[in-house]
C-alpha cells in the first residue's frame, strides 16, 4: 500500500542521496570528488534499472500494461475509423445474429416455466401406428403407478372446458379435473389459498375450484378476498379455495381447475382404456428420461399380453414436459433451433474471418512496427497481449452493437415465433433479452476477441527471425511464403464455412415453399371460423343440439357479407384434437386383426363441404336430404378411396365405423369423393384418408366448429361481429370462443418451418454477403502485396496474360480447396435437416451445385477483378514501389 | 576497494539480504547506504550488497510492514530516508533467525559429515 502511494520521484530523491552519503563517505577516506563519485556509482551498480525496477515493484504491472494497451489500441482503431468502422459493423452483425437466436434458445428450451424443476418432469404418450400420439389412459396410469419404479410422483389431468356466465357476455373457459397429486408432482403451490387436498379428491367430495392468476385478475378484479366465495360452473355451484401463480396454465391454457373426484378402478373397461387422461410424472433425480421410457415401454408390452382387445398394438413413449409443451412432439422445434444456432456460429465464424483478414492486411504494414518494438525487447507474451487488446476492443464494441441490433430484431422473432403452444404461451412467447443472454453476449464477445487475434498472432508467432522481417520493410513487393499462407488458409476457410451455411439456407427455404404450396384441397380465403361448445345441460338430447346447429347456420347465412355457412365437428386444421376412427370396408377385412385402417373424422352439417370449399371428384357432397331419417351416408377423400377400394370406384360402396368393445355402427354407402383435404394439422405434411358423415346421423356430443365463407367484400371483423349477434339470436348464453380467420389459422401451421426458413434464409444471405466482401478483401490484397513481384516478372517478360494466369491460378485452387471442405461439412450438416425437410432431399445435388456455382461465380470475381487490375499495372512503376 | 577483491566475495544467497536487513536495523534507524555499509562491515567484508540490489528489497519489506519508513537528516546533515524495524518486523527477525540457525546448522553438519568420509 505504501509502495503503491510512493512516487518516483521520491526514491529518485532517496537513491541520489544514498550517492550523496556514499561519496562523502569514499572523500573522507582520501578520494578525490570525481573518483568516489564514480566507485560511488559502481557500488550501487545500475540506477535505471533500480529506478525501474522501483516503478515496476510499486505498482499491479499488468493492470498498467493493460491500460497501455487498451490506450494504445484505442488510438490505432481511432488512427484507421474506416477500418475500425467495418470491422465493428461486421462483429456486430456476426454477435446479434447470435445473440437474437440465443435469446430464442433461452426462452424456449432454456428458461425455466412456472413449475418445478420442469427438466425432471416426463409426460406420457400413448402410440399407436397410424395415429397421432394419444393422452393417457386410466388402465395405464393404474399400471404405471404400481409396477413403475421411476418415479417420485405422478398425477392425472382430463381437459374440461366450463362455460362461464358470470358477467353478461357467456365465456368458455378452458380448464380442467386434476387429481390433487397433479400440482403436487409439478410442484406448483397456490399463491392464495391452497391446493386440493386427498380428501377433496376422494369421489363424492366437495364441489371445490381453483382459478387462474389471470381469470382472478380480470373476473374478481385481483379481490384478495376471493377465497370461499362461489362459482357457477355448468350451473353447479363451487367454493373457490385457491388461486394458483400467474402464468401457471396447464393442461392445455386452463384457468379453472375442479378435483379429480372419480375412482378409476370403479369405471368400466372401455372407459378405462380410452385414451383421454394427461399424464404428469416426475422422475426420480437418479433416473433418466430413456431409462423411464424404456421401463414404461416394457410395461406397455405387459399390457398389450393382459388386455388383447383394448390394447393390441399399443405403445407408449415419454417425452419431456417441456416438450409437451411447446407442441414439439416430433421435436422439429429443437431441431430448428439447433440448426439456427449452427448457422449464427457459422455466420460468427466468417465475421471473424473477415475481421481476422482486415487485421493481416493491416497487420502486415505493422509488422516492421512490431518486429521494431521486439528489437527493442518488448517480450512476446507483450506482443500478443496488445493484438489481443485490439482485438477485444473491436469485439467489445461489436458485441454493444450487436446487442443492439439483436435488440431491434426481437419483435421479428416474436412475430415469426415458432411454436403452436397451447399451454405457457405467455412465457414461451416472451422472447427477450434476460441475464441469461447478458452473459452469452460476453461470453462470445470474449471468444469473438480471441478468435480474430488468432491469425495475426499465429502469423506473428511464425515470424521468428526479425531480420527478414526488418529488411521486408525495405522490400514489401515480395511478401514471404508466410503472409500469403495465412491469407489462404482465411480464404479456405471461409468458403468451407459459407457453404453449409448457404446450403442449408437453400434447402430450409425450399422446403418451406414446397409446404406453403402444399394443396390444401379447401379454398382458405375469406374463411371466418370460431368454436362453439354447447352446453351439456342445457343440450341434454342430441336433436336439441342438431336443431340449434341448423338455426345458427340459418341464422348465420342472412347476415350481410355472408355467403354460406357450415358446421363441423372439427374444422380443418383445428388447433384443437383431431379425431379419429377405425374403419373397415365392406368385403375387405383387414388381413391381420392388429392392421386397424384409420381415417379422421368429421361430422359435418349440409352447407360444411360446399363452405370450405373442397373439389368434388366423384359423385355428390352432402346435402338437406341426408338427415336423421335418410339412409346413412358418406363422402369420403381421395386417400380413403385409395386405400378402401385399392384401383376401383369407391362411390355406391359401404365402409363402416368400428370401435372395439361397442355396439355395431351402421353400414354407411359412400356419395361423393373428394380431394384430399389437409384436415389434420398435426400430421400436415402428408394426406391422411378423411371422411364426412352427416352431422344429424351420427348421434354425438362434440363440440362445434362454424365455419363461415365471405362475400369478399365485407370486412371480417365486421362480419364476425354480426354472426356472433346471430348465435345470441339463437341462443343468448351461447359462448362462442377462437374467432378468427381460415388465413390466421393456416399462418399458424407451419410456423416452424417458416421460423427456420426465414431466419436460415436471412442469415445465408448475411453469410454471402459478409463471404463475398471477406474474399474480394484478401484476393485484393493478396494481389496488392504481390505487385512488386509482378513488375519484376514483367520486366523479366511475363506478358500480361501469364500473369493473369498467375494471380487468377492461385486464386482457383484455394477456391476449389474450399468448396470441396465446405462441400463435406454442408453435406452433414444438412443431414441433420433431413427430418424437417419437405419435398427436399438434405443432398439435393442441384441445391448443392446452385450453392457451388454461386460461391464460385462471387470468390472468382472477387479474384478477377484484382486480377485485371494487377495486369494493367506499369512494370517501371510496379519495380519502383519497392 | 579494489576489483579483486569484490571478485573474491561472497555472492548473497537467494532471499538472505531480507534477513540481514532485519539484523541491520535491529541497532536502531538506518538509511540504506548506512544498511549497506553496516552490512558489508559487519560481515568483515565478506559479503557483496550491490547498492542498488537493496532497495528493491526495502521496498519489499516495507510493502510487507516488516519495516517502515521516514525522512531524516543523517549524521553528516544529509536528507535521507530512515528504516526501522516494525513490531512485525521484529517477530519475523527472530523467525527468521531461528530458521537459517536451523538450515545452517542442517547444512553445517552434513558437509562435516561429507568432509570426513573423503
Amino acid at each position: 500500500m505504501f509502495g503503491r502511494q510512493r512516487k518516483p520521484s521520491d526514491f529518485g530523491d532517496e537513491i541520489e542521496a544514498h550517492l550523496q552519503l556514499e561519496i562523502e563517505r569514499l572523500q573522507e577516506k582520501g578520494l578525490s570528488e570525481p573518483e568516489a563519485r564514480a566507485a560511488a556509482r559502481r557500488a550501487f551498480g545500475n540506477v535505471t534499472q533500480a529506478r525501474e525496477r522501483f516503478y515496476e515493484s510499486g505498482r499491479c504491472l499488468w493492470w498498467d500494461h493493460l491500460r497501455q494497451d487498451i490506450r494504445f489500441g484505442l488510438r490505432t482503431l481511432a488512427k484507421g475509423p474506416g477500418f475500425t468502422a467495418v470491422a465493428v459493423l461486421t462483429l456486430a452483425l456476426g454477435i446479434g445474429a447470435n445473440t437474437a437466436i440465443f435469446s430464442a434458445v433461452r426462452t424456449l428450451l432454456l428458461r425455466p416455466l412456472p413449475v418445478k424443476d420442469i427438466d425432471h418432469i416426463a409426460f406420457s404418450v400413448a402410440l399407436r401406428e397410424g395415429y397421432d400420439p394419444f393422452g393417457t389412459s386410466l388402465l395405464e396410469y393404474d399400471a404405471f403407478q404400481k409396477r413403475g419404479h421411476s418415479f417420485s410422483g405422478m398425477g392425472l389431468a382430463l381437459q374440461q372446458s366450463f362455460n362461464l356466465v358470470e358477467h353478461g357476455e357467456p365465456e368458455r373457459i378452458q380448464g380442467a379435473t386434476v387429481q390433487a397429486d397433479y400440482f403436487e408432482t409439478l410442484g406448483v403451490v397456490p399463491i392464495l389459498g391452497r391446493s386440493f387436498n386427498a380428501d377433496e379428491d376422494r369421489a363424492g367430495g366437495p364441489a371445490v375450484v381453483l382459478i387462474g392468476y389471470g381469470l382472478w385478475r380480470r373476473h374478481f378484479g385481483g379481490d384478495p378476498g376471493i377465497l370461499g366465495k362461489s362459482l357457477d360452473l355448468e350451473s353447479r355451484s363451487t367454493t373457490i379455495i385457491g388461486v394458483l401463480p400467474p402464468s401457471f396454465d396447464l393442461p392445455n391454457a386452463a384457468e379453472i381447475w375442479v378435483p379429480y373426484q372419480r375412482n378409476p378402478e370403479e369405471l368400466p373397461l372401455a372407459e378405462r382404456a380410452a385414451h383421454d387422461h394427461e399424464l404428469v410424472a416426475r422422475l426420480k433425480p437418479e433416473v433418466s428420461l430413456q431409462q423411464a421410457d424404456k421401463e414404461l415401454k416394457g410395461i406397455a408390452r405387459d399390457l398389450e399380453r393382459e388386455y388383447p382387445r383394448e390394447r393390441a398394438g399399443w405403445s407408449v413413449a415419454l417425452i419431456t414436459l417441456r416438450q409437451e409443451v411447446l407442441g414439439d412432439l416430433s421435436g422439429r422445434v429443437e431441431k430448428a433451433l439447433r440448426t439456427l444456432s449452427a448457422a449464427v456460429g457459422f455466420l460468427l465464424f466468417i465475421c471473424c474471418g473477415n475481421v481476422a483478414s482486415l487485421l493481416l492486411a493491416r497487420g502486415v504494414t505493422r509488422e516492421r512496427e512490431l518486429a521494431l518494438r521486439r528489437s527493442l525487447g518488448a517480450d512476446w507474451w507483450r506482443l500478443l497481449r496488445q493484438i489481443l487488446t485490439e482485438t477485444s476492443l473491436l469485439a467489445l464494441l461489436g458485441g454493444l452493437a450487436g446487442l443492439l441490433l439483436a435488440y431491434l430484431v426481437l419483435p421479428l422473432l416474436r412475430f415469426l415465433n415458432p411454436i403452436q403452444t397451447v399451454g405457457f404461451a405467455a412465457p414461451l412467447r416472451d422472447i427477450r433479452i434476460d441475464a441469461g443472454v447478458l452473459g452469452f453476449v460476453a461470453l462470445i464477445t470474449t471468444v469473438t476477441g480471441i478468435i480474430c487475434a488468432l491469425t495475426p498472432v499465429a502469423k506473428a508467432a511464425s515470424s521468428n527471425d526479425l531480420m527478414p522481417l526488418m529488411k521486408e520493410g525495405g522490400q514489401r513487393g515480395i511478401p514471404g511464403r508466410r503472409g500469403r499462407k495465412w491469407l489462404a488458409v482465411l480464404v479456405v476457410a471461409e468458403l468451407a464455412i459459407a457453404v453449409p451455411l448457404l446450403a442449408g439456407g437453400a434447402l430450409l427455404i425450399q422446403s418451406f415453399q414446397q409446404l406453403q404450396k402444399t394443396e390444401l384441397g379447401f379454398r382458405p380465403n375469406h374463411l371466418l371460423t370460431m368454436h362453439l361448445v354447447l352446453s351439456p345441460t342445457k343440450y341434454r338430447e342430441f336433436s336439441q343440439r342438431v336443431t340449434f346447429a341448423q338455426n345458427v347456420v340459418d341464422h348465420v347465412k342472412v347476415v350481410p357479407g355472408v355467403r354460406s355457412a357450415g358446421m363441423s365437428t372439427n374444422m380443418a386444421l383445428s388447433t384443437f384434437i383431431s379425431y379419429d376412427s377405425v374403419f373397415t370396408v365392406e368385403g375387405h377385412p383387414p388381413g391381420n386383426p392388429n392392421d386397424v385402417p384409420i381415417t379422421a373424422h368429421r361430422l359435418v352439417t349440409p352447407e360444411y363441404l360446399q363452405t370450405l370449399g373442397v373439389t368434388l371428384v366423384r359423385g355428390r357432397l352432402l346435402n338437406e336430404h341426408d338427415g336423421a331419417r335418410g339412409s346413412p351416408v358418406v363422402v369420403i377423400s381421395e386417400e380413403l378411396a385409395r386405400q378402401g377400394w385399392p384401383g376401383e370406384d369407391a362411390i355406391g360402396k359401404r365402409i363402416k365405423r368400428v370401435r372395439p368393445g361397442q355396439a355395431d355402427f351402421p353400414w354407411l354407402t359412400v356419395v361423393g369423393v373428394v380431394k384430399d383435404v389437409k384436415e389434420d394439422r398435426f400430421n400436415f405434411r402428408i394426406d391422411r384418408p378423411v371422411w364426412y358423415l352427416p352431422y344429424e346421423q351420427t348421434e354425438n356430443v362434440l363440440p362445434l366448429d362454424l365455419v363461415v365463407r365471405g362475400n369478399g367484400y365485407g370486412d371480417a371483423a365486421s362480419v364476425a361481429t354480426g354472426v356472433r349477434n346471430a348465435i345470441h339470436a339463437v341462443d343468448p348464453d351461447q359462448p362462442v370462443s377462437n374467432v378468427t380467420t381460415m388465413d390466421t389459422h393456416l399462418a399458424g401451421v407451419i410456423v416452424t418451418e417458416r421460423f427456420s426458413a426465414v431466419l436460415m434464409g436471412a442469415l445465408a444471405a448475411l453469410g454471402l454477403t459478409l463471404a463475398t466482401i471477406g474474399l474480394y478483401g484478401v484476393m485484393a490484397y493478396s494481389v496488392s502485396r504481390q505487385t512488386g513481384e509482378m513488375g519484376l516478372r514483367m520486366a523479366l517478360g511475363a506478358t500480361r496474360r501469364d500473369i493473369f494466369r498467375m494471380v487468377v491460378g492461385r486464386g482457383v485452387r484455394l477456391v476449389i480447396l474450399g468448396l470441396c471442405l465446405g462441400s463435406i461439412g454442408a453435406l452433414s450438416f444438412t443431414r441433420f435437416l433431413s427430418g424437417t425437410l419437405y419435398r427436399v432431399k438434405a443432398s439435393d445435388p442441384l441445391t448443392f451445385g446452385l450453392v457451388a456455382a454461386l460461391l464460385s461465380l462471387v470468390s472468382l470475381a472477387a479474384c478477377y477483378v484484382p486480377a485485371r487490375r494487377a495486369t494493367k499495372v506499369d512494370p517501371m512503376v510496379a519495380l519502383r514501389y519497392e | 576497494m579494489s576489483t579483486q577483491k569484490s571478485a573474491e566475495r561472497l555472492e548473497l544467497l537467494q532471499g538472505t539480504l531480507d534477513l540481514l536487513i532485519l539484523r541491520t536495523l535491529i541497532f536502531g534507524p538506518q538509511h540504506g547506504q548506512g544498511i549497506a555499509r553496516a552490512i558489508l562491515q559487519t560481515s568483515e567484508e565478506e559479503l557483496l550488497v550491490e547498492h542498488g540490489a537493496l532497495y528493491p528489497a526495502l521496498q519489499r519489506l516495507e510493502h510487507r510492514r516488516w519495516i517502515s519508513a521516514r525522512w531524516g537528516t543523517s549524521a553528516n546533515n544529509r536528507k535521507a530516508r530512515f528504516y526501522s524495524l516494525t513490531t512485525a518486523g521484529r517477530k519475523q527477525l527472530v523467525k527468521e533467525t531461528t530458521k537459517w540457525k536451523r538450515l545452517a546448522a542442517a547444512i553445517g553438519r552434513i558437509l562435516g559429515h561429507k568432509a570426513e568420509e573423503s
